[in-house]
C-alpha cells in the first residue's frame, strides 16, 4: 500500500502537469499574427517595389482578416501591385470590383483613376481618356480629379490633339499639386501646332509623278534614289523587252513594275507619317509625363499627388 | 534590239537580287529569345494564314538567303518582315510593304525607327507594325 502523502504528491504533479501544458511547449514560442502587422508587412514589400509578394501579402491579409475595415484598401494596393506588374486586365478588374462595389468614395475614385491609368500605359488611348473623364465626372470635389485632368491632357497630347490638351491641363485647380506643372503644359501643347509637318497626300502623289520625288519631299534622297532607280529600269527592261518582241518577258518585267510602282508610293506615305509621328515623339519626350502612383497608394483613405522631376 | 532587252533583264534581276539578297532571315529568326521584344510583336504578326506572298518569300529565304551571308541592317530581316507582312496583311498589301522595306531599309531609317540589340548587332527596329501603324488598327 503506498503512503498517503505518495499518492497526493503524485496526484498534484499529474494535476500540475495538466495545467501547464506539455513540458516541450515551455521551449515553444507562439507566434500571434495581427491584422495591423499583416497589413505593414505587405506594405513593406509595396514599399520597397516587390510587387508579387506585395499582392500575395495583401492576399493573405484578406484572407486571414475578412471582416477588417482596410480589406478595400488592400484589394486596391492588390490591384496596384497588378498595375505595376503589367498585367493590366486583372488589375482592371480588381479596380472595377471596387468602383462597382460601393467602396469608400475615394478608394472608389483612386481605383476608377487607376483603371484609366492601366489603359493609358497599354497606349489603349480611347478607353483611358473615357475613364479619366468619368473620374472628373464623378469626383468633383476630390483631389484624383485634377491627376485625372492632368492624365487627360497626356492623352490628348499623344493624340496630337493639342488645344483639348491645353484646356485640360488649364481644368486643373490652383490648389492641386500638379497646377504649376499643369499649367507649363498647358502652354506647351499650344507649340503642337507649329511642329514641322510633311503631307502624307502630297508625298505619295509626288511618288506617282516620278518614282523617287515622294521621299525626296520627306527628306530621304537616298531612299528616293533608290525608288527612281528600281523603276527606271524596270521600266526600261519592259519596253525593251516587248520591242524585242518577247511579251511573255515584257509582261513579267510590267507586273514587277507595278509592285515597284506601286510600293514606291506606299513608302512615300509611310515615310512621311514616319517622319511626323518622330517629330511629335521628340516634343513629347522633351515634356515631363511622368506621375509618381506610389503617392497614390497612401492609407486611411488620403489621396496623395505629386511629379517626380527630370533632371 | 534583243541584245539590250537581255542586258535591260539582267539589270532589273541583279537589282532586285541586290536588294533581295541583304536578307538572312534564318540567322535572326532561328534565335527569336535574343531579343523578346520583338519576338512578342511577330506573334501579333502571325495571326494570318499561309498564303502565295509569304509561300514565295519562305521559298527565297530557305533556298537562296540561307547559303547567303546576314547582311541586312534591319529587324526583322526583309524576307522574315515579308513573311509576316504577307500573313498579317495579304498578298496586295504585303507585297506593297515588302517593296517599301527594300526600298527604306537604308541609314536613312534609322533616323525615325531606332535601334535595337539583336545578338551582337545594332540593327534598325523595324516590325511590319511600325509601317501599318497609320493605317491598321488590329481589332
Amino acid at each position: 500500500m503506498m503512503p498517503r502523502w505518495i499518492s497526493r504528491v503524485l496526484l498534484g504533479l499529474i494535476l500540475l502537469l495538466m495545467c501547464g501544458g506539455a513540458p516541450g511547449d515551455v521551449f515553444s514560442s507562439e507566434v500571434v499574427i495581427r491584422s495591423d502587422h499583416q497589413f505593414a508587412f505587405a506594405r513593406q514589400f509595396l514599399d520597397r517595389g516587390d510587387y508579387p509578394a506585395a499582392a500575395a501579402e495583401f492576399e493573405r491579409f484578406r484572407y486571414f482578416f475578412p471582416d477588417d475595415p482596410r480589406g478595400d484598401e488592400a484589394l486596391y494596393l492588390i490591384g496596384f501591385c497588378r498595375l505595376r506588374e503589367g498585367r493590366h486586365d486583372e488589375a482592371r478588374t480588381l479596380f472595377g470590383r471596387l468602383v462597382n462595389e460601393g467602396a469608400d468614395p475615394s478608394l472608389a475614385a483612386r481605383a476608377m483613376f487607376m483603371a484609366g491609368e492601366s489603359y493609358y500605359e497599354e497606349g489603349r488611348m480611347e478607353e483611358a481618356s473615357a475613364v479619366f473623364e468619368e473620374v472628373v465626372r464623378r469626383y468633383p470635389g476630390l483631389e484624383i480629379k485634377n491627376a485625372a485632368l492632368y492624365r487627360l491632357g497626356w492623352v490628348d497630347l499623344r493624340r496630337d490633339q493639342w488645344e483639348e490638351a491645353s484646356a485640360s491641363f488649364e481644368g486643373v485647380s490652383p490648389e492641386s499639386p500638379l497646377y504649376g506643372r499643369a499649367g507649363l503644359l498647358a502652354g506647351e501643347s499650344l507649340k503642337g501646332p507649329e511642329l514641322p509637318w510633311k503631307e502624307p497626300s502630297t508625298a505619295g502623289v509626288l511618288a506617282a509623278v516620278l518614282p523617287g520625288a515622294g521621299h525626296a519631299y520627306v527628306g530621304r534622297w537616298k531612299d528616293g534614289l533608290v525608288a527612281l532607280l528600281l523603276n527606271g529600269v524596270f521600266i526600261w527592261a519592259a519596253v525593251e523587252a516587248f520591242d524585242s518582241d518577247q511579251d511573255v518577258l515584257g509582261g513579267i518585267l510590267a507586273f514587277l513594275e507595278v509592285g515597284w510602282y506601286s510600293g514606291n508610293i506606299y513608302s512615300a506615305v509611310n515615310a512621311a507619317h514616319k517622319y511626323n509621328r518622330k517629330v511629335r515623339d521628340d516634343f513629347r519626350k522633351g515634356l515631363d509625363e511622368r506621375l509618381d502612383l506610389r503617392l497614390f497608394t497612401g492609407g486611411g483613405g488620403a489621396v496623395g499627388l505629386g511629379v517626380s522631376w527630370r533632371f | 534590239m534583243k541584245r539590250r532587252s537581255l542586258m535591260a533583264t539582267g539589270v532589273c534581276l541583279g537589282l532586285a537580287l541586290w536588294l533581295a539578297c541583304s536578307p538572312d532571315a534564318a540567322s535572326l529568326a532561328a534565335h527569336p529569345a535574343e531579343n523578346p521584344a520583338a519576338s512578342t510583336n511577330a506573334a501579333d504578326e502571325r495571326a494570318g494564314g499561309v498564303n502565295a506572298g509569304a509561300w514565295l518569300v519562305r521559298l527565297f529565304r530557305d533556298h537562296i538567303s540561307a547559303v547567303d551571308s546576314n547582311r541586312c541592317p534591319s529587324y526583322p530581316s526583309c524576307s522574315e518582315y515579308s513573311v509576316r507582312a504577307f500573313e498579317k496583311h495579304g498578298f496586295v498589301m504585303g507585297w506593297l510593304m515588302t517593296v517599301d522595306r527594300l526600298i527604306h531599309e537604308g541609314s536613312e531609317e534609322e533616323a525615325v525607327s531606332g535601334t535595337v540589340r539583336v545578338g551582337d548587332r545594332l540593327l534598325i527596329n523595324d516590325p511590319v507594325h511600325n509601317n501599318d501603324f497609320w493605317w491598321y488598327r488590329p481589332k
